[in-house]
């Protein structure tokens, strides 16, 4: 039955993973960043550079398509019944927005096709006058509150001036717009098509099980080189902040278990339920402005200002030995923070274990009280709190966002931060998948434990 | 206890005696200590643009407040919901027809096909898609009369997979990363999608209470007396599961808090012309000479979230 309850649980990790990893994907589908100008601007291309407008188009074609997204989204589509077949390939975004944008008010996709060719004819021309590039301005906007009729009439004067081909293809502009205009439906329904392996999201899957986080857009390092330089320091920092709030909230909880309902009871957890009730950041920006400046006074001027002081090279272990008063601030704000929480669930449990049958037959037995409850009522009343420390080392992974930012640390909520604002988004899709996937292992690891520590559960 | 609901009471007339928010531009001074001022006596300082700090606290009290309510009030809707479906029902309670089951189902997908298709304002869309999901149920009931073909609906199963997947991921991440894309999102918004992502908190909560009351005795008398799902839910096990409600709504309350405070303070967030406590702090980091711009906002919410979590922390003494 135990075996059955594990097996259970490990089964459930596989679809945990998979939605985790379909819902980056549509985040990333979703955010508007485009991967593919942030390759070629690792190459060294840039849309304002020399080679001109066409060799810059080409060079996007390339890369768009060996990124495959000239394909569609998902295995399945579920479209609108006027989207056309092909509207996947097209693959600048700003044509792709415009002609949605045009689809969902037109419902027409051969008029709105007609129109956008012609106007693409129409601005292949140059030299025209100022009237008539106004008129193509806002012909490319999505014709929401135009009329039609009063602005091709008032530049009626300025198309005589136009070559013959260029009327020509004005006049074919005007009768296509005014064609979107009647052409007009409304109604549709879904069309369901299926796509198969050759979708975007089939090549996403396959990267990530394969192991591959991809490139970051930023830097054009490897996604998981910067995880896991960050993912050293996030680890050791969180690390060491359980362990030394366990280690004191146990003592904590045990001091207070003694003396209980006195004086000094009352006054500890006062004073920390009051550091619990700020904000994380305001107590660390309190530290650092106190501790670490000379503003109020050079007597408290203890630690280096934050950051790195001794940077260098050598690998991240020998960095951060060197730096070890770095840490020493960050795991205060850490474990005070928790410790209101983690002490009076410490001395809850023991209080509720003392009143238990089986510590009066330990005293009557003649053990001392510290005996009875070091080794028997000890182990029971830590069982909620071991819950919660399993479950602390996974989000530890995530690091704390404000901690590292404040502090200047670069962990991995530095590295979250850092990519959020620079619209990362391979950094930040690899993050909470591999966050994700190590949650969930975590949580697995912890109920097994839980189950095999507690025999008096049952398997529900 | 008594202390705390007064300060929370302050916390909230406060906004409402607001005199006057008017940002007048003649009259800057900006970075001036508290005391100091040549036309106002500034009780509490000026920040950077010369506005006054103590309206600032106040009007950031009406927002921190808002945005807490909005994101307990969605996290209740979602969770209350799963959480009852999930703990009432079980795995084997929820009997449903096929057919009204199958043609639910592809209602289901077709009302969210055309609700992201067609062209209405969002929030049109959102209260129709709400209505058509809640009047759904009734249907649902009224067709799975006993004698038509009926299947077992594992809701406990579906639900608490859904919990552990939610749980999954992590929250302030994809906190973040959503709100870098709706730039300068609105206090309403951050609200929502916090409350968004906080309600398996009530769901798992509201589960094991309603797994403890389900198979009482006088739970059993009224279905023995025929009452409705509905009735039994709404006048037997829900009143008894208010208690351990509230104080998870406390500690998730303060926690909306804090995290819209934390949330501006990195930046993303609601845009800086409005003065919330997190705004007011991000500015005050930067200028961490003026020891004024920190302390005072902090302060404000240091007294909000303490005065919740002491009314959360004497309801969980008072039940225990």
């Amino acid at each position: 039955m135990k075996l059955g309850y594990i097996l259970s649980r490990f089964l459930m990790i596989i679809p945990t993973v998979l939605i985790v990893i379909v819902v980056s994907f549509f985040l990333f589908n979703i955010s508007g960043a485009d991967p593919v100008s942030s390759a070629l601007q690792l190459q060294g291309l840039s849309e304002n550079d020399q080679i001109g407008a066409d060799a810059y188009n080409d060079a996007y074609k390339l890369e768009a398509i060996e990124q495959g997204r000239h394909l569609p989204q998902f295995y399945l589509s579920v479209l609108p019944s006027y989207y056309p077949d092909t509207l996947h390939r097209l693959l600048f975004p700003q044509k792709k927005k415009f002609a949605k944008q045009l689809l969902h008010k037109y419902k027409n996709w051969s008029s709105v096709e007609n129109y956008l060719n012609a106007l693409e004819s129409m601005q292949r021309h140059k030299q025209l006058p100022p009237s008539i590039n106004q008129a193509l301005l806002i012909l490319n906007q999505n014709l929401q509150n135009t009329n039609l009729e009063s602005m091709f009439v008032s530049i009626e004067n300025d198309v005589e001036k136009m070559s013959p081909t260029q009327q020509n293809d004005f006049q074919l502009l005007e009768d296509r717009a005014f064609d979107l205009e009647k052409n007009k439906r409304s109604l549709f329904y879904p069309h369901f098509k299926w796509n198969g392996n050759n979708s975007q999201f089939h090549l996403w899957i396959a990267r990530f099980v394969k192991g591959d986080f991809g490139i970051a857009m930023v830097d054009g390092k490897p996604v998981w080189t910067k995880i896991s330089k960050a993912l050293v320091w996030s680890f050791s920092l969180s690390f060491l902040s359980i362990i030394i709030a366990s280690f004191f909230s146990i003592l904590l909880g045990l001091m207070t278990s003694y003396y209980q309902d006195s004086m000094f009871d009352k006054i500890i957890f006062g004073v920390l339920f009051g550091i619990y009730s700020m904000p994380l950041f305001w107590l660390a920006t309190i530290m650092i402005v106190f501790f670490t400046t000379d503003d109020f006074g050079s007597w408290t001027n203890i630690f280096h200002s934050v950051g790195l002081f001794y940077a260098g090279d050598g690998n991240v272990m020998s960095i951060m030995v060197r730096n070890a008063a770095l840490f020493i601030l960050p795991i205060f704000c850490i474990s005070i923070h928790s410790l209101a929480y983690l002490g009076r669930l410490v001395k809850a449990s023991i209080v509720e274990e003392k009143s238990k049958d089986y510590y009066l037959t330990g005293l009557a037995k003649g053990l001392s009280p510290f005996q009875v409850l070091w080794k028997h009522s000890l182990p029971n009343s830590l069982l909620p709190f071991i819950t919660i420390i399993i479950g602390a080392i996974p989000a530890s992974l995530g690091g704390s966002l404000i901690i590292e930012v404040l502090f200047n640390i670069p962990g991995m909520g530095r590295l979250t931060y850092d990519s959020i604002l620079n619209n990362d988004w391979n950094v930040i899709a690899g993050i909470i998948i591999l966050i994700s996937i190590v949650t969930t292992i975590f949580y697995f690891i912890g109920d097994v434990i839980y189950s095999l520590i507690n025999p008096r559960i049952s398997f529900a | 206890m008594v202390i705390l609901l007064s300060l929370l009471l302050v916390a909230i007339i406060g906004p409402i005696l607001i005199p006057e928010v008017n940002i007048s531009s003649s009259k800057l001074e900006p970075f001036h200590p508290p005391g100091q001022g040549e036309n106002k006596y500034y009780s509490f300082g000026t920040d950077q643009i010369g506005r006054d700090v103590l309206t600032g606290v106040i009007v950031g009290t009406k927002w921190a407040l808002i945005i807490g309510f909005i994101s307990v009030l969605v996290s209740a809707f979602i969770g209350i919901l799963l959480g009852v479906l999930s703990g009432y029902f079980g795995d084997k309670e929820l009997r449903i027809g096929l057919l009204p089951f199958i043609l639910y189902v592809l209602m289901l997908v077709l009302v969210s096909f055309y609700m992201f298709h067609l062209q209405l304002p969002i929030f049109i869309k959102l209260t129709l898609f709400i209505l058509f999901f809640l009047l759904s149920f009734f249907l649902l009931r009224s067709f799975s009369k006993s004698g038509s073909f009926l299947i077992c609906f594992p809701a406990d199963f579906f639900v608490s997979r859904l919990i552990e997947v939610w749980r999954a991921v992590p929250a302030l991440f994809i906190l973040l990363a959503i709100l870098s894309m709706i730039k300068l999102p609105s206090l309403f918004s951050i609200g929502a999608i916090i409350g968004i992502l906080n309600w398996t908190r009530v769901a798992r909560l509201l589960r094991a209470e309603i797994l403890k009351i389900r198979n009482l005795e006088y739970i059993q008398a009224a279905e023995g007396l025929a009452f409705s799902h509905v009735r039994i839910i709404w006048y037997h096990i829900l009143p008894n599961t208010i208690r351990p409600l509230l104080i998870v709504f406390a500690f998730s309350f303060a926690s909306a808090v804090i995290l819209e405070a934390s949330i501006s303070f990195l930046g993303i967030g609601s845009s800086s012309d409005i003065m919330t406590w997190g705004n007011m702090l991000k500015e005050a980091r930067l200028n961490y000479r003026a020891w004024w711009l920190a302390v005072f906002p902090g302060a404000g919410i240091c007294l909000l979230v303490l005065s919740l979590n002491l009314i959360a922390d004497s309801l969980e003494k008072d039940m225990n």
